[in-house]
Parts: structure tokens; C-alpha cells; sequence
């Protein structure tokens, strides 16, 4: 039996809610209120950065009865194998759950990723490209992990203008399912008009005793914006939506508890997005990335 | 005879057809433009003196003409279906502004002004319901070509699409004529313009038209969003008149309640017959009232002024207020499965109401429409409640400005087809000037595009995906929409001392060169060196001028520059995307 090639290897399951105060289509995507889309800064609050926020943080604005930001490693595997090409055998295996360094670990994406299609101008699909997108895996004793994808590892780029259309096409929003049940379960929406509907009366409530005239400019517009709560629309119809993407983690170098190391392979990485919530403006993801590192 | 002669002038003919679809297709584009511009011109930052509620409230107003104005746009393309389907040509031509009422025989001038409640009203009288359903535009005179129509004074763009409607209903029916003759390939369906989740997202509906069935509900989808007719609505469902019959007597009981009640009805529309011409007439004459008779015998309980009389009073009051419930349910009925608009129903509308209710429209003082009951989400009313919001923002703040100070009617220069000439602002600062220059090239690209996309034949899949794919986004949202907005912030020309800044916008000028290429290699290198152009004139128009800078606010400069920027970004990119998708080498 080799021992040749031995390697750690972790797949980590990740999960939690969003923020991404985002203009929606038609508004161009930098459009800082929010105009024709469906999603708006409200009165007393700053204006849409685009910025996905993985992680409560300076520029994160939670709304009243909105979801708590924050992905966290939730589960998943930490295992040693050896061998190589169809050769490769377990050594020892271990699930990440309570007690594990690497459980309930924080999961961000550094810098300032945004949804990037600039109106369809960068890739047709609404989505874009999330840009820039690097993992970054923290657990609680300080040990971390974090590569970067590249449309083009061997030309990496930090502007997508500087890559055509057709290479960037491969990276798309890979499928998009209505309704999914699962992602429904998963982020605790359950059912969609019913979860606007309790945000609607909680608003409401909270309108009545407020005082502050622009607090209450702010409130009348989400609660205009939940009273419009046809199935069809696109505030409520986006909350059943979950949304596939697939980057592998495939910069030449990535950094394992502040040290550079350059894997000899991509690590796989997806990840799905649903539950948009169009007035907390954020989503719901779960993921799965898995990290291969030389022993 | 009197049918004769009313039949004499319908239209007959489908020159003539396509004549009225042609003058359909220049007004929605020409208010597609107008109502553009007064969006543009609203202020969006907080250093353009407005305060946070204030510019929550613009950017309200401005989504809602925003919608109309894509609304207008979805109707041209249902026009240029109507057109392809009865072998008519793409019709995006239209004069340069402005124009007077009389060129299109309209209520007002068509005019590219900025944001005021002088401008609400205007697009309020261009989207007002015709006083009766079926009011039509008629055919001047027994002509070969070209048709030519005459109008009622002030009339409607309802009225055209009424003689549209009776000019497919008569070539349908005659035995000589084979109405359909176009090919339904070459014209654009929802699918055709998918850009993402389906496209009820953006309230655009796109259907194909190759029977009469599919004609008429082209032009229902056009009526019903614009000028929100829906009296037959209510009426095709109660053929008899019953339903309507019922509540109108419920309410003359209701009324009936006020008057002993001795309440004061100042903000009811004047004549309440006329208000109760439609159960939706109803219902909203018993919600406005609702609320605030509650409020007042409430106040009569608390203070324990409440006599038998008023008890009983408020007794009937609770039985109408539950008989609205009961209309909600109608109308929800009705909605599931809308009937429908025609003639019939809206003859069957006119005998009932000649029989039981008063049918004119009334107005109030100012002359807004008040006694007619339409779709309340059709662009009168999204204008009419703009109006009305203004209004009140004004009784707090009277110095409230929500738009620039952006002059009316700006060009770069003065166009042969303009004859209103004393109406033209020509721009002087040269920055603006360039910047103008811009747009209306970028427009005439889109236009080209547009007009090529609707005619549609002999265009394989990825060039029409391709055509999408530039006009629409990100065209019209990365081009149009952010240029538009810069320009109603740059100076017409640098101000005295002391003198207020006049702003320019956007100008849409039309030149003669915007037409049908026919042939479509030729056309893919024509415009893809077009946007290369465009790309290269917008190079470097992020490096505001200093005497330009001088006429900004901060947040006006800083929104200028970036968007400038970006902009020749985003230029180069569709330039390359388009080579792409119409294999043009790079």
C-alpha cells in the first residue's frame, strides 16, 4: 500500500444569511437609491453600495425584523488520503461538528465582491460574476484558509472587462430553480407571501409608535414595498428562487494560516443563493468548497 | 344613413390601417421621449437642495414615470407587430421637438420640459380616457393616399387606437381583403426579449398578432395600461345591468345616511351619479367615504352623542361598508378572467348607463378628470396620483423644487422639421454640447438596432439575441438612462454672475440617416463601427471642464465624472460583445 502523496483534505459545508443592497434591473447597476428595480434605499439610510457582505461588518445596514448577517462552516469532513490517479486511499477521517477548530468558523469573501454584469455589459446573465471572489475559512483559534478564483488563472484579472464575454459565460449563474422547496426549508422562509406578510404586520406595528419623520418615511416605503405582495412579482417570486453557482478555487497560490502555498490542484467549490429578501436586501446561501492541501 | 356615413369614415383600407398604426407607433415613441426627459430631470442628491424625505418622494415620482415611459415603449413594439402582421414597414420615425398640438391634432404641444405640476398635467391630458369608450378619430375625406384623419379638438391617443380597433374589426370582415399577409416569424414575442425571470417582471407583454382576436388584444393591453378603461369590465360580466343596478341602489340608501348625518362631502366628486357609473365607481365612493364617516360616529359614541338615529344610521353604514367586501369579490372575480374591451360591451355599457346613471366625465376645478373609473394603476392615474403627492408636498414646503433647472426644449442645433422655433433652447457650453452630441448618436444607434430587431425576418437566432442584447440592456439602462441624467445636470451655457444655472438634458434629435438597413452584413458592420465610434467620442468625458465644474454641486460632480467614466467603459464592452455575437472580428 503507497504512502506516496499523502494529503489533507477537508470538504466544508457552509450556510447563513447575506446582505447585498443592490439596484435591481432596469436601474444601471450602480444606481445609488434604487429607481426602477424593486429594491431601494429608504429615507435615513446610506446609499446602495452593491457590496456582498458575507459577514457583519462596517457598510452591512440591518433593517428592523430583517435576518442577522453571517455564513458560518457548518459541517462537513476533514480527511487524510494517499495516492494519486485513481490510487487514492482514506487514512483516517473526521466530521466537522461541534469540538472541530474549524466548526461554526467564519466564512467572507474579502474585498468587495459584487454581482457583476453591468446591466449585461460584462455577461448577459443578471447575476454576473460574483468579483471579486476569494473564500476566506477562519476558525475560532485563529487558523485560516483562503484562495481566490480567477475566470482565468493563468491571466488573473481584477477588472471582468478585461476578459471576453465568451470565457466569462462559462462562470454563469449555472441554473436557477423557482420555487425550491429545499432552499424554502433551508432558510427558514418556508412560504413566501406568508414571510412577507409577517414583515408587513411587524413594520406596521413598529410605524404606529414611531415618531421620527424620517424613520417613518423610511418605514412607509418597505411597507408600500411588502404590501405589493403578488405572487408573480418579482419581490415575492425572487424569495422562492434559488440560484447555482460553481467558481473552483483556482489561483496559482493560497494562503494557509498566513503562509503562501500553491496547491497542485483546483478545489471545488459551490454554492447556491435563494431567498432573496428584497427588503432586507439579502439572501440566504449554503455552500460546499473542498480544500486539498499537500501534507 | 346615419351608420353610413359613420362607417364611411372608419377606416377601410389597410393603407389606411397602416397610416393610423404608423401615427400610433411616432406618438408613443415621441412620449416615450417626453416623459424620458421630465424623469431625467428630477434631483437625486441631497446637496441639490431637497432633504432625505423629499428625495424618497422624487425618486418615487420618477420610478412611476419611468414605468409609464417603458410601458410606452412595449406599446411601439406592439405596434410594429400590428404593422409587420398586415405587411406594413417599421415606423420609428418621428419629428424633432418640440411640437404643437396641432401637429398631432393633440390637447397639448409635444415638449421636452422638465418635471413640474404644469408637466403632470400634460401627460395627464395625454393619457385622459376618451369620454366615451369608443370616441373615434375619423377619416377626413373619401382620399386614395395618403389617409389623413381629423380629429375631435383635444383629442386622446385613446381616440386613435378606437378607429385602429374598428379598422382591423372592418378589413377582418371583408371577404376581398386577407388582413393577415405578414410573416409571424418576423415579428417579436415575449420570448424574444427575455432578459431574465420572465419579463411580466417588467410589466412588458409582447404578443404576436396573426388573427383579429390577437389584434384586439394588442390594442386592449395598449388602451387599458395607458388611459385605463375599464367600464366594459365590470359591464360585459351583467349583461343586464343587474349587478350595477343593485349597488347603485345600496348606495342612493348609503347617500341617502350621509345626508341626515348632515356630513360634509366637499372632497366627493361633484356629481356621484357619475361616480357610480361602474361598480368599481361604487366601491370607491363608499371606501372614500368610509373611513371617515366611522371616524365621525366614533367621535359621536365617545362623547356619548350617539342617538338611535345615528345607531341606525351607522347600522346601514356597516351593511355598505360590508357590501364593499362584496364588490372586492366581484372585481377579484373579474380580474382572474378579464373580459375583453369591444364595441359590444361598450354599447351595452352606453344603454345601461343612459337608462340608470349619467355618463359624461366630470372634472373638478382645475379640470382634473374625477368622475370616470379606470384602471387605477393605468398611466392617467400613476401621473394624476404624482399630481395630487406634488400638491400636498407643496402645501408643506411651497419652495419645494423637485427638478433641475433645466431649460425646455434644449438642442444641440435647430432642426428643419421644428417650427417652434421661439420654444428651442440652443445649447452654448461646448462640454454640454459634446456630451449631447453623444446621446443622440448612442440614440440613433439604439433606434437603428430597435427598427432591425422589430422587423425581424430573415434574422437568425443569435442576431436577433444579439440585437436584444445591445438595444435593450444595456442600451437603453447603461446608455440612455445614465447619459440622460448627466445632461440635466450640466449648464446650457455658463451663467453671470448671479445668475441661476440653466441646465440642458437630453435632446433626443432625430436625423434622416435613422432608417431600415436591408441588408444585414452590411448593417452588423455599420453599426458595430458606430459603436466604435461612440466608444472613442466618449473618451476622456470624465475630465469635467473647470467652468463646467463651477455650475455643480458636489454630488453632481462626482456623479458626472463617474458616470462619464464608466460610460466609455461600458461602450468599448457592448462595441466588443456585439462584434461577438455577429461574428465580426475583433
Amino acid at each position: 500500500m503507497t504512502s506516496e502523496y499523502p494529503k489533507k483534505n477537508y470538504i466544508f459545508e457552509f450556510k447563513g444569511w447575506v446582505q447585498c443592497r443592490v439596484p435591481t434591473d432596469p436601474d444601471p447597476h450602480y444606481e445609488p437609491r434604487g429607481v426602477t428595480g424593486y429594491t431601494f434605499a429608504v429615507p435615513g439610510e446610506p446609499d446602495l453600495d452593491q457590496i456582498i457582505y458575507f459577514q457583519n461588518k462596517d457598510g452591512v445596514v440591518r433593517r428592523s425584523y430583517c435576518p442577522k448577517v453571517g455564513v458560518y462552516v457548518t459541517g462537513g469532513w476533514e480527511y487524510n488520503t494517499v495516492g494519486s490517479n485513481g490510487e487514492e486511499r482514506f487514512t483516517s477521517k473526521r466530521p466537522i461538528k461541534e469540538g472541530h477548530p474549524y466548526y461554526h468558523a467564519k466564512v467572507d469573501l474579502p474585498g468587495k465582491p459584487r454581482f457583476d454584469s453591468r446591466n449585461g455589459t460584462i455577461i448577459y446573465n443578471g447575476f454576473g460574476i460574483i468579483n471579486p471572489f476569494g473564500l476566506s475559512i477562519e476558525g475560532k483559534d485563529g487558523q485560516c484558509i483562503y484562495r481566490r478564483f480567477y475566470a482565468d488563472p493563468d491571466n488573473p484579472q481584477e477588472d471582468l472587462s478585461n476578459y471576453p464575454i465568451e470565457l466569462l459565460t462559462k462562470y454563469e449563474c449555472k441554473n436557477a430553480i423557482m420555487d425550491c422547496v429545499g432552499m424554502l426549508l433551508d432558510a427558514d422562509v418556508l412560504q413566501r407571501s406568508a414571510f412577507r406578510n409577517e414583515r408587513l404586520e411587524n413594520l406596521q406595528k413598529e410605524y404606529a409608535d414611531t415618531k421620527d419623520a424620517v424613520k417613518r418615511a423610511g418605514l412607509e416605503k418597505r411597507i408600500s414595498e411588502l404590501k405589493n405582495n403578488d405572487p408573480v412579482n418579482r419581490r415575492t417570486n425572487q424569495i422562492g428562487t434559488k440560484a447555482l453557482f460553481n467558481y473552483p478555487l483556482n489561483a496559482k497560490t493560497a494562503m494557509v494560516n498566513d503562509a503562501e502555498i500553491t496547491p497542485d490542484q483546483d478545489w471545488l467549490m459551490d454554492l447556491w443563493l435563494g431567498g432573496w429578501d428584497a427588503d432586507a436586501l439579502g439572501f440566504y446561501i449554503k455552500g460546499y468548497v473542498q480544500v486539498v492541501l499537500n501534507k | 344613413m346615419e351608420n353610413e356615413t359613420k362607417q364611411a369614415k372608419q377606416i377601410q383600407t389597410r393603407e389606411q390601417l397602416i397610416y393610423a398604426l404608423s401615427l400610433a407607433a411616432e406618438l408613443e415613441h415621441g412620449l416615450t421621449c417626453v416623459y424620458l426627459f421630465s424623469a431625467f430631470s428630477m434631483k437625486k442628491f441631497l446637496d441639490e437642495d431637497i432633504n432625505e424625505i423629499e428625495r424618497g418622494k422624487i425618486r418615487d415620482w420618477q420610478s412611476l414615470i419611468f414605468s409609464v415611459a417603458r410601458e410606452e415603449m412595449e406599446h411601439l413594439g406592439l405596434v410594429c407587430n400590428m404593422l409587420n402582421a398586415i405587411g406594413g414597414g417599421q415606423h420609428f420615425k418621428r419629428p424633432n421637438l418640440p411640437q404643437p398640438a396641432n401637429y398631432y391634432s393633440t390637447m397639448d404641444a409635444m415638449s421636452l420640459k422638465r418635471f413640474s405640476l404644469e408637466n403632470m398635467r400634460d401627460f395627464m391630458d395625454f393619457e385622459k380616457p376618451a369620454d366615451y369608450a369608443d370616441a373615434n378619430a375619423d377619416i377626413v375625406d373619401d382620399q386614395i393616399a395618403p389617409a389623413s384623419f381629423k380629429f375631435t379638438d383635444h383629442h386622446t391617443v385613446q381616440e386613435l387606437y378606437n378607429a385602429i380597433r374598428t379598422g382591423f374589426q372592418n378589413l377582418d370582415a371583408n371577404p376581398d381583403v386577407d388582413l393577415f399577409i405578414g410573416p409571424p416569424e418576423a415579428q417579436i414575442e415575449d420570448s424574444d426579449i427575455d432578459v431574465g425571470f420572465g419579463n411580466q417582471e417588467y410589466g412588458i407583454t409582447m404578443l404576436k398578432i396573426n388573427k383579429l382576436e390577437d389584434a384586439l388584444n394588442a390594442i386592449d393591453e395598449i388602451v387599458e395600461q395607458g388611459e385605463g378603461i375599464i367600464l366594459d369590465e365590470a359591464f360585459s360580466h351583467d349583461p343586464d345591468g343587474l349587478i350595477i343596478q343593485g349597488y347603485y341602489q345600496k348606495l342612493t340608501g348609503f347617500i341617502k345616511t350621509l345626508d341626515a348625518l348632515d356630513f360634509d362631502k366637499e372632497n366627493w366628486p361633484k356629481d356621484i351619479d357619475t361616480a357610480c357609473q361602474s361598480v368599481h365607481g361604487i366601491i370607491h365612493v363608499l371606501k372614500m367615504s368610509a373611513d371617515c364617516i366611522k371616524e365621525k360616529i366614533d367621535a359621536l359614541k365617545k362623547a356619548r352623542k350617539c342617538t338611535e338615529e345615528i345607531t341606525k344610521h351607522y347600522n346601514i353604514l356597516c351593511a355598505a361598508i360590508k357590501m364593499i367586501g362584496e364588490g372586492k369579490d366581484v372585481l377579484e372575480k373579474l380580474k382572474k378572467k378579464p373580459p375583453k374591451y369591444s364595441i359590444k360591451n361598450a354599447e351595452n355599457v352606453k344603454s345601461i348607463c343612459k337608462n340608470q346613471i349619467s355618463i359624461p366625465a366630470t372634472y373638478d376645478a382645475e379640470g382634473v378628470l374625477l368622475g370616470m373609473f379606470i384602471e387605477k394603476d393605468c398611466h392617467y392615474m400613476r401621473f394624476w396620483n404624482i399630481y395630487q403627492d406634488y400638491k400636498a408636498f407643496l402645501v408643506e414646503n411651497p419652495n419645494f423644487e423637485p427638478s433641475r433647472n433645466v431649460v425646455d426644449n434644449p438642442v444641440v442645433r435647430l432642426h428643419s422639421d421644428v417650427t417652434m422655433v421661439d420654444k428651442v433652447f440652443i445649447v452654448e457650453q461646448e462640454y454640454t454640447k459634446k456630451v449631447m452630441e453623444l446621446f443622440n448618436a448612442g440614440y440613433e444607434v439604439m433606434v437603428q438596432m430597435l427598427i432591425l430587431f422589430f422587423a425581424g425576418e430573415n434574422l437568425t437566432d443569435k442576431e436577433k439575441e444579439t440585437l436584444m442584447r445591445t438595444a435593450f440592456f444595456p442600451f437603453m439602462t447603461m446608455f440612455i438612462r445614465p447619459v440622460g441624467g448627466v445632461l440635466t445636470q450640466l449648464p446650457a451655457k455658463i451663467p453671470q454672475e448671479g445668475e441661476r444655472v440653466e441646465r440642458a438634458g437630453p435632446s433626443f434629435e432625430y436625423y434622416i440617416n435613422t432608417t431600415f438597413l436591408p441588408h444585414k452584413s452590411q448593417a452588423w458592420t455599420y453599426l458595430h463601427e458606430r459603436l466604435e465610434e461612440l466608444a472613442a467620442f466618449s473618451n476622456g468625458l470624465d475630465n469635467v471642464p473647470l467652468n463646467v465644474r463651477g455650475c455643480l454641486t458636489s454630488d453632481q460632480l462626482k456623479d458626472v465624472t463617474f458616470e462619464m467614466g464608466q460610460l466609455h467603459n461600458n461602450l468599448k464592452r457592448m462595441r466588443d460583445n456585439f462584434a461577438y455575437g455577429m461574428g465580426l472580428k475583433k
